[in-house]
């Protein structure tokens, strides 16, 4: 295969003789993924560099990092790698390779860069965008990026292609009209997006993989706004880690860095999530209330875009804190509008016929969120612990005439947030809080909300699948953030591009 | 208030307070100062938090060679320096964190390769409030003003990003600028504050020419459309105007779509008050 070269297309056709095809196979990654300057500020986002950029961002302040974020100002995806490819370096760069955190995807990267696929040629792309924009926003931008040609849809404006493969675009670049998509994570959203706007993409789309992606959103944004980072459960790997030294940890940092960065927050719950939970038999956000002595455990059934515009002292709690200035609030109720017309917009939209998709299971998830709201008024009293010091302490009577002392954390920061809540009623099979119900970070219900259990195989160590019939995979124990350097997900992949080629 | 921005002096307009992050470069090092209020009790304290972050951010491939309490001018500061090496490359990283008063707090942040020796003369440059400048080390320039501390950088940092200034209550922003138009890096002055990507793409903006006494220049104001929700979203202005002949004065307000006849009368202000800095300025 040789993508720079297209004279080498095999073209013959007639009996006993083969057909090759030119087809881009463009890669879209996570959040966080791809590597911004921001121009305005004469920063960046590079994760690829931890000394050089990220322990920057661990030492700025709240403020600094949510100016830094701010999705209305200018951002460019890099194009040069932190460091020299190994080989191939300026082909590589002209493929957009540059753009994404390497750690995350090199290893997949090289390893689908090799892959052949009979007398087809495949070059392989990457889409790297900036994730701090709207979804839709970055989804027309990426149209317009492949296409070669400005895009708009409805109330939006223009987004012109940004000429990062040229003037003619990634397909222009690629010399071919065909592509392939393949997602990882908030990229299928800017992917589905992307196509749901564009009539022009779908026609030379042939195919689509959405690999370990929030259909439907997670909860687990929506709990660390609410708790801030719970290390018991916010464990390892390299979004944890963002979260709990740059986006973190306190509730109050994070809604702050986050408040005018539009994209990490529409992946929030929606509410095709919630009703998804209700009929599993588990309410996706669930309470119960001091004042009626924890007896009755009470579900969301409102849109829970009612919920998230409201502050941490709601019951349920909500994400506009109140212990925020003004300003910031303001941004976060924005914010919460644009996760109810980004979740309203795209619903279970996919590119009918064309789409496939994966997802993890069976690891630690947030699926449902649970609180055990704090009283709505207590007592504060100062007890002397000795030497010559104080401490707050606060109570509050429970319905029963007992004194029950409130932790400052527990109770009153995190609203009673309990990982592993018993909900009564609740059949067994149900996923319930935190649990074995995901990829670490997309719930079970949201990675597979595009098909129904009937179109869903399990993935098998051959990466075997029947692709006719089954559009979704079952990916038990593969993680969410390192989820294509798996091996056999990369064997999937490798199947379903050899079966979506074939089937053109 | 009125902020030095180089060759220009500029009047805010009432409500709004400057916020400026100041980067300054040159071929191989890079200072960056913000100044912002934190609950941490003393610079000390900001800095251990930071600290345990950095260490798993790094993934433990930047070690503290320095992490030094100090006072300076009055005023409690704390100073880490790290080294590390990533994938053969040695980097440095400096972080001063200052103290300005309870709860509010500044931090110098210089990288690049080897700067441990810049560090020290910077940091006992450090004067707070209007305190006249002592006699600079070298290899630093004069000192400059960053509205609450001053503190000489080295020679031939240039600066990379414009003022900025706030009214948060109302969401309104500016970001403002000048420098001398025969100056040989005027183009890198347009490129530090372009239009807004709305701007370009937006095709209901109107344009009008400015023009009073020495002053002449152009003023665009634009509706834009919120990305999020696709309706109607912030009005955005961007303004330039000569002074004199010798200078360019760059401007860009935001804010909301109601704020639109304040954002327009708050731009003709500025540029109407703007006054050329004695002694030409950076």
């Amino acid at each position: 295969m040789n993508p720079t070269n297209p004279s080498l297309t095999v073209c013959r056709e007639g009996p006993n003789l083969v057909t090759g095809r030119r087809i881009a196979v463009i890669f879209v990654p996570g959040v966080m993924g791809s590597r911004i300057d921001l121009t305005d500020d004469d920063d960046a986002w590079d994760p690829d560099r931890p000394i050089g950029n990220m322990l920057g961002w661990a030492w700025a302040s709240s403020d600094d990092k949510r100016h830094l974020l701010d999705s209305a100002k200018r951002g460019v995806i890099m194009r040069e790698p932190a460091d020299d490819f190994d080989s191939d370096h300026d082909a590589r760069v002209a493929r957009g390779w540059g753009g994404v955190r390497w750690a995350s995807y090199g290893t997949f990267l090289e390893e689908a860069d090799g892959w052949s696929f009979g007398a087809n040629q495949t070059p392989l792309y990457v889409y790297g965008y900036d994730w701090r924009q709207p979804i839709a926003q970055i989804g027309l931008q990426m149209a317009a990026d492949i296409l070669g040609a400005s895009q708009s849809e409805g109330g939006r404006q223009a987004l012109f292609n940004q000429d990062r493969y040229g003037a003619s675009g990634l397909l222009g670049h690629a010399n071919t009209d065909l592509c392939i998509l393949i997602t990882h994570s908030m990229g299928g959203l800017v992917a589905r997006m992307a196509l749901k706007q564009c009539a022009a993409l779908r026609e030379k789309t042939i195919a689509v993989l959405h690999g370990v992606q929030p259909a439907t959103g997670g909860p687990l944004l929506y709990r660390r706004m609410v708790t801030g980072v719970f290390s018991p459960i916010d464990g390892s790997g390299f979004e944890a880690m963002i979260f709990r030294n740059i986006i973190g940890p306190g509730p109050d940092d994070m809604s702050t860095i986050l408040s005018r960065c539009p994209g990490p927050m529409q992946l929030l719950p929606s509410n095709l999530l919630r009703d998804a939970c209700a009929s599993a038999g588990a309410g996706m956000i669930t309470w119960t209330e001091f004042e009626e002595g924890r007896r009755t455990v009470h579900a969301v059934t409102e849109s829970v875009y009612n919920v998230f515009g409201r502050d941490e002292t709601a019951r349920p709690p909500g994400i506009v804190r109140s212990t925020l200035p003004v300003a910031v609030r303001n941004d976060l109720s924005s914010r919460v509008r644009g996760i109810q017309s980004f979740h309203t917009g795209i619903g279970r939209w996919k590119f009918e016929d064309k789409t496939w998709a994966f997802y993890g299971s069976g690891l630690n998830t947030d699926h449902t969120v649970h609180f055990d709201c704090p009283p709505v008024s207590y007592e504060t009293n100062d007890v002397y612990v000795g030497d010559g010091l104080s401490v707050e302490e606060h109570s509050a009577t429970d319905p029963s005439g007992n004194r029950v002392t409130l932790d400052d954390t527990d109770d009153l920061i995190r609203r009673g947030f309990d990982p592993t809540p018993t909900i009564p009623d609740a059949p067994s099979t149900a996923p319930v809080g935190h649990g074995l119900h995901g990829d670490e970070t997309v719930p079970r219900l949201s990675g597979a909300a595009l098909f129904p259990a009937s179109e869903t195989a399990t993935l098998a160590a051959s990466g075997t699948v029947d692709f006719s019939t089954r559009h979704q995979v079952n990916a038990p124990g593969v993680q969410h953030e390192p989820a294509f350097r798996d091996a056999g997900i990369q064997r999937l992949v490798r199947a379903w591009i050899q079966y979506a080629i074939t089937a053109l | 208030m009125t902020i030095d921005i180089g060759p220009a002096l500029a009047k805010l307009p009432v409500g709004c307070s400057e916020t400026t992050r100041f980067v300054f470069a040159d071929d191989d090092r890079k200072v960056l100062i913000s100044r912002f209020a934190d609950e941490a009790e003393t610079p000390e304290a900001f800095s251990r938090q930071r600290q345990g972050r950095a260490a798993e951010v790094t993934g433990g491939a930047a070690v503290a060679i320095v992490k030094e309490g100090r006072k300076l001018d009055g005023h409690l500061a704390f100073l880490t320096v790290y080294r590390g090496t990533h994938r053969g490359r040695t980097e440095e990283n400096a972080f001063l964190v200052l103290q300005l008063r309870p709860g509010r707090y500044a931090l110098v942040q210089v990288s690049g390769s080897a700067i441990q020796s810049l560090v020290e003369p910077m940091v006992a440059s450090v004067r707070f409030g209007s305190k006249p400048a002592d006699p600079v080390p070298r290899p630093l320039a004069a000192p400059r003003n960053f509205g609450e501390f001053s503190m000489s950088l080295p020679v031939g940092m240039v600066r990379r990003t414009p003022f900025t200034a706030e009214d948060a209550a109302a969401g309104i922003s500016w970001r403002i600028d000048a420098e001398p138009l025969n100056a040989p890096s005027f183009p890198s002055l347009a490129q530090r504050l372009p239009r807004s990507p709305e701007l370009d793409a937006t095709g209901r903006a109107t344009t009008d020419t400015f023009r009073r006494d020495d002053r002449v220049g152009s003023i665009t104001i634009a509706q834009t459309i919120d990305p999020e929700l696709g309706v109607p979203g912030p009005v955005l202005i961007f303004a330039e105007a000569t002074l004199g002949g010798r200078i360019r004065v760059h401007l860009e307000g935001r804010g909301p779509a109601a704020a639109r006849e304040r954002l327009a009368r708050e731009t003709l202000g500025i540029l109407h008050d703007v006054t050329l800095t004695p002694g030409g300025g950076e």
